[in-house]
């Protein structure tokens, strides 16, 4: 170790430019650790409700970034005969979106009030509906977003569940 | 938490590359070299961020970075036995004058290289250097014989 230079010393233990490098590798960590956790997306979450008619569950990511592409997995499960299945998805499913597809189709497909109505058509009690619907965020589209799924019967309302998207800028 | 383990994965095996590149191939760099860094770090990117066009994407992927990068210096710093291991030992290439040929070999490196490198030093003849050693940062270094 002959080569090696001497080591310059500091005034005193720490400086405040060692305080100020500390406090931001600690708050880069901070952001790894959330991340992590999952706190920027897109890690899907299950929404479920259940009714006497039928019972729904929503898997879906609640956080999410711009670019991002992911796969919306419904699922509905009649209790009761049901005649007229009807998805509705509330305007935040699509505002910001871009819609990539949507499978099984549907038989019919209308919009209302903004809402996107899918018919099904029937259900008998015991079997299932699954939907896979695939998007991808708009990278402009920063915000929170109303993401609500009812299934109706007709025009009854069997069932629903109410989420949130917040898609990170 | 996707982005970041995959930043995190790639930073390792990235880490695992240049430890089996050789240190001569990353401390020189030639056209192909320069290109060569330029389609790593492209196909790089394509792997970690993917089509993530989000601020929060980059904020995250640049924090697991210096994290990570940090992290393996306070290692190497604070445990003696990781230095080899994250950074290289330093290797002799020349001692009084002599050629070790088993160094050159193992580190891909001809007799014509540490010439070259000699004369950039301001050194006419090897028989001057005392010792000459391939530093972990790819650069050789040159002790000159005295008188």
């Amino acid at each position: 170790m002959r080569m090696a230079p001497r080591p310059v010393r500091r005034a005193g233990p720490v400086t405040r430019q060692g305080w100020a490098r500390r406090i931001a590798i600690a708050l880069l960590t901070a952001i790894v650790l959330l991340g992590l956790f999952d706190v920027f997306g897109q890690g899907a979450v299950t929404t479920s409700a259940r009714t006497p008619a039928a019972a729904i569950s929503v898997n879906s990511p609640a956080r999410a970034r711009g670019g991002l592409l992911f796969t919306t997995q419904i699922v509905v499960r009649a209790i009761q005969p049901v005649g007229h299945l009807r998805l509705v998805l509330s305007d935040g499913w699509f505002e910001g979106m871009t819609f990539n597809g949507l499978a099984p189709q549907p038989a019919v497909e209308k919009s209302l009030d903004g809402s996107m109505f899918l018919g099904y058509g029937k259900l008998n009690p015991g079997e299932q509906l699954t939907v896979w619907i695939s998007w991808q965020v708009n990278p402009t589209s920063a915000g929170l977003r109303t993401q609500d799924v009812t299934v109706l019967d007709g025009e009854r309302t069997l069932v629903a569940v109410h989420r949130t998207l917040t898609i990170f800028p | 938490m996707d982005l970041v383990l995959r930043m995190a994965v790639v930073y390792l095996f990235v880490l695992l590359l240049t430890r089996l590149l050789g240190r001569r191939e990353l401390s020189s760099l030639q056209p192909f070299d320069v290109i060569f860094l330029v389609v790593i770090g492209d196909l790089i990117q394509q792997g970690v961020t993917q089509n993530d066009l989000s601020v929060t994407g980059i904020f995250l992927v640049l924090s697991t970075l210096v994290v990570l990068l940090v992290a393996t210096s306070y290692l190497t710093f604070r445990f003696r036995r990781l230095r080899p291991v994250l950074e290289g030992r330093p290797i002799v290439l020349v001692q009084r004058g002599q050629l070790i040929e088993e160094n050159l070999r193992r580190e891909r490196l001809t007799q014509d290289d540490v010439v070259e490198q000699a004369r950039l030093n301001q050194i006419e003849s090897l028989d001057q250097v005392k010792w000459a050693v391939l530093e972990s940062s790819g650069q050789i270094s040159f002790i000159k014989q005295n008188g």
